[in-house]
């Protein structure tokens, strides 16, 4: 039996062997990548971005505010740190990586919606955190979602098995072979040129009643506590609730106590609150894909008109 | 805890290592670790069904006894009656409880009675329960029938129910193969033991590189799309097949190499069913483990019963043991449908042929798989009976027998003969490795039994570092063993 075990620790010791010296090579090559996701990442935490405007906010943020037109129109450098899926407790540990890398900015662009204060279980997009869980910030962040283990977080290269896409690509980068994102993707906002996808019309068929938007109270706090950060480091927030479909307000049958509570929170800590939701363009179908995003007509007509309310704000 | 989990990966050295080096001289400690490390595995799902495997195990290691200790006929076949409601009642709720209210209902329903005032309730259906259950009742069933001698020792019977590589997707194994290897003392062979680790690797070949990758394909032809054609829709069904057969042969494959690391050899579950030339054969070479059980504890009786009806008999006999083994499937008229395909498909070899039983833990001569001038009409043998069983595999896949029936119909269209629709080729490469491995070792117990001390080490262990690889970087997302659910 001693000399199985000695056999099969001969097979197995080539493979630890390997594992660290690859881990450290894909690791460092997606660091360097501006490929999808990581592009905004490697920005972030490499304090490549040094906006004074940021946006912030989830999938809402990044579709719908375009910093180009905001930096023309406003005369700044505004950069889009929307996350696509993620819910307020994520898109504030990428705040708080943005703040340890980078100066703070001026003023703080906060998409809120009827899902902001709630949270995921599991993690959208895992993918686009495994070379930073070596970052304190996005470690303790991702540790508060389901989808990576133990090993995922101990034993070098486990995290990224069946990532063949991601392999490559952090090899080839470590060999000098640049990946730019396959998406137009620019300071972190994705105009998407797409027409009405006929999901709210199945959610309709589905929940005729309705749905209550989940508020959790730890959430909220968080919130509130984000808000007073800022006020005492002088990071002017502002309140955006960006249009949406107005066929879909009906839907959320508690949406008046969630607007409620942006209201008491814009008041508490004098905040401007600029809410679209009544605005004309959300009886336009022809600006939306589907009921909470619009398609990049809609979000750059937007973009155009938020700056021009903004002007005043920022000019004060 | 999974197999293919990191968890596992820590759990089986451990658990090895105190099973060989700790409490090898006694037997008593070795088998209480054993126990002890079963419930742990199991529990690591859920704790609380700990309770229904221990109801299970007390219930029948007192009712063995009984059943031995008395001579009066009555007495015997009264505790055999209870040993078998008490596994039934435990299966019959978690199992099929709400499955029998619903039909109740609709059935009713038809009629214009309204029963809808009955009531389902909320249960969650333990994993493995149709295994364990099983295993336990063939205990009884073999002390009955005077073929083993009930055990004292508790701890021992407890460990042969709850033996961790096959607790909870089989093979259900007899208790006059398994018990008796349990009372005895263990003798580590290394030649076992690297064989075992061989067979788990291929488990892991075929669940992580087949069955998972093949998922994604089958979820989306499943998934109720009327747009796919029907040669997608045929590319979906053979995937499934092979999906299955890969996810549960893979699980058999890797219990049955784990159990020889602890010195024990459980029964072959699967003998490559895919190279099968008739249906009758084919059912002696899938699950062995349970259609072995039916035919013995269900199919002969029932045979046996109805003798004086001549073929008509016979035909009853079939017809409920394999709507039976529809039922044991799952909860759904979908898995009973299933089950009487493969009757039907008897029936002709019932009045034309010899059907001497539904299934054998023993292949037939005439089962084995020549080489030399038929193979070209084996091959179209195989062929046809893989289309067979395919399309039964279809009701198995879909969630009722109404989208089962559409998904068979749909296949029936011009577009059958256009290209299919495929996100990815990847899993087809290695199913085409799969299916290779098999033909080439189909006269072994399991496909990479030939990487025997004969190849070179360089070969095989190139063979072994290839195949780790290849999980690591294209394992596809991943899933629970199909069986679990059952």
């Amino acid at each position: 039996m001693k000399k199985l075990i000695k056999k099969l620790l001969i097979f197995i010791l080539p493979v630890l062997v390997v594992l660290y010296p690859l881990d450290l090579v894909i690791t460092k090559g997606l660091k360097k990548t501006r490929y999808e996701e990581f592009a905004e990442w490697n920005a972030i935490l490499n304090g490549e971005v040094e906006a004074d405007m940021v946006i912030m906010g989830g999938s809402r943020a990044f579709v719908h505010f375009s910093p180009e037109i905001l930096d023309s129109s406003l005369q700044l450098n505004a950069y889009n740190l929307g996350m696509d899926g993620y819910l307020f407790p994520m898109q504030q540990a990428r705040f708080d990586a943005y703040l340890e890398q980078n100066d703070k900015p001026r003023y703080v662009l906060q998409s809120v919606s009827m899902s902001t204060l709630s949270r995921r279980n599991g993690l959208y997009s895992r993918e686009q955190f495994l070379p930073y869980l070596d970052n304190e910030k996005v470690l303790m962040a991702t540790k508060a979602y389901e989808g990576l283990s133990w090993f995922d977080y101990n034993v070098p290269l486990l995290r990224y098995r069946k990532q063949w896409d991601l392999i490559t690509i952090g090899a080839t980068e470590s060999l000098g072979v640049r990946h730019i994102s396959g998406n137009e993707k620019h300071k972190g906002y994705v105009g998407r040129s797409r027409s009405w996808d006929g999901t709210f019309e199945k959610f309709v068929e589905n929940s005729p009643e309705g749905i209550v938007a989940d508020v959790e109270e730890e959430v909220v706090m968080a919130f509130e506590s984000y808000l007073k950060r800022c006020k005492e480091n002088d990071i002017q927030v502002i309140l955006v609730y960006t249009p949406e479909f107005e066929g879909i307000q009906r839907y959320f049958v508690n949406r008046a106590e969630v607007m409620g509570i942006y209201q008491r929170l814009a008041t508490k800590f004098d905040l401007e609150f600029l809410d679209y939701s009544a605005d004309p363009m959300c009886s336009d179908q022809t600006f939306f894909y589907n009921s909470q995003h619009m398609n990049k007509s809609g979000a750059e007509k937007f973009s155009r008109k938020l700056a021009g309310d903004l002007k005043e704000i920022v000019a004060n | 805890m999974l197999f293919n989990s990191f968890e596992y990966a820590i759990f089986l050295p451990v658990v090895f290592l105190i099973y060989w080096f700790v409490v090898n001289k006694n037997l008593k400690l070795q088998n209480l670790a054993l126990l002890c490390a079963s419930y742990l595995f199991y529990g690591w799902w859920d704790y609380r069904f700990l309770l229904l495997i221990f109801i299970s195990t007390v219930a029948d290691y007192v009712l063995g006894q009984k059943i031995e200790g008395t001579d009066n006929l009555k007495l015997k076949r009264l505790f055999l009656r209870l040993s078998v409601l008490a596994n039934l009642g435990l299966l019959g709720f978690f199992k099929y409880y709400n499955f029998f209210i619903e039909s109740w209902i609709n059935a009713w329903g038809t009629f214009g009675v309204d029963f809808s005032g009955s009531s389902t309730l909320n249960i969650i259906l333990p994993v493995g329960i149709s295994f364990y259950t099983f295993q336990t009742m063939s205990y009884s069933l073999d002390i009955y029938k005077g073929q083993l001698k009930p055990t004292k020792d508790f701890i021992a019977f407890g460990a042969f129910v709850s033996f961790f590589p096959q607790l909870v997707a089989g093979p259900i194994e007899r208790a006059s193969n398994l018990l008796p290897q349990i009372l005895r003392k263990r003798v580590f062979n290394a030649e076992d033991a690297k064989d075992g680790l061989r067979q788990i690797l291929m488990g892991l070949f075929k669940k992580v590189l087949v069955a998972d990758t093949l998922a994604k394909i089958v979820e989306s032809t499943f998934s109720g799309d009327e747009s796919l054609s029907a040669s997608t829709l045929a590319v979906g069904a053979v995937c499934f097949s092979f999906q299955i057969y890969a996810d549960f042969s893979g699980y058999s494959d890797i219990a049955i190499g784990t159990a020889k690391l602890f010195g024990v050899r459980l029964m072959t579950n699967f003998r490559f069913p895919f190279f099968s030339r008739s249906i009758s054969e084919f059912w002696r070479r899938w699950h062995i483990s349970l259609y072995s059980w039916l035919n013995d504890y269900v199919f002969l009786p029932l045979n046996i019963r109805f003798r004086f009806w001549g073929k008509i008999g016979l035909l009853l006999a079939v017809w409920m043991t394999f709507g039976i083994s529809g039922l044991w499937h799952g909860a759904g008229w979908n898995y009973v449908l299933f089950g009487l395909i493969q009757a039907a498909y008897l029936t002709p070899v019932i009045f034309f042929g010899k059907l001497g039983a539904i299934s054998s833990r023993k292949l037939k001569k005439s089962d084995r798989l020549s080489s030399k001038g038929t193979l070209l009409r084996d091959i179209f043998k195989m062929l046809l009976t893989f289309i067979l069983i395919n399309i039964s595999f279809i009701f198995f896949r879909a969630p009722t027998v109404a989208e089962g029936w559409n998904y068979v119909v749909n296949l029936f269209d011009a577009s059958l003969f256009s290209p299919p629709f495929l996100r990815t080729k990847r899993p087809f490469i290695f199913l085409i490795i799969l299916i290779l491995m098999e033909w080439f070792n189909r006269d072994k117990e399991h496909a990479m039994e030939w990487t025997d001390s004969k190849t070179p080490r360089w070969v095989r262990w190139g063979i072994y570092y290839a195949i780790i690889a290849m999980m690591f970087l294209f394992g596809g997302e991943t899933q629970e063993f199909i069986y679990f659910q059952f």
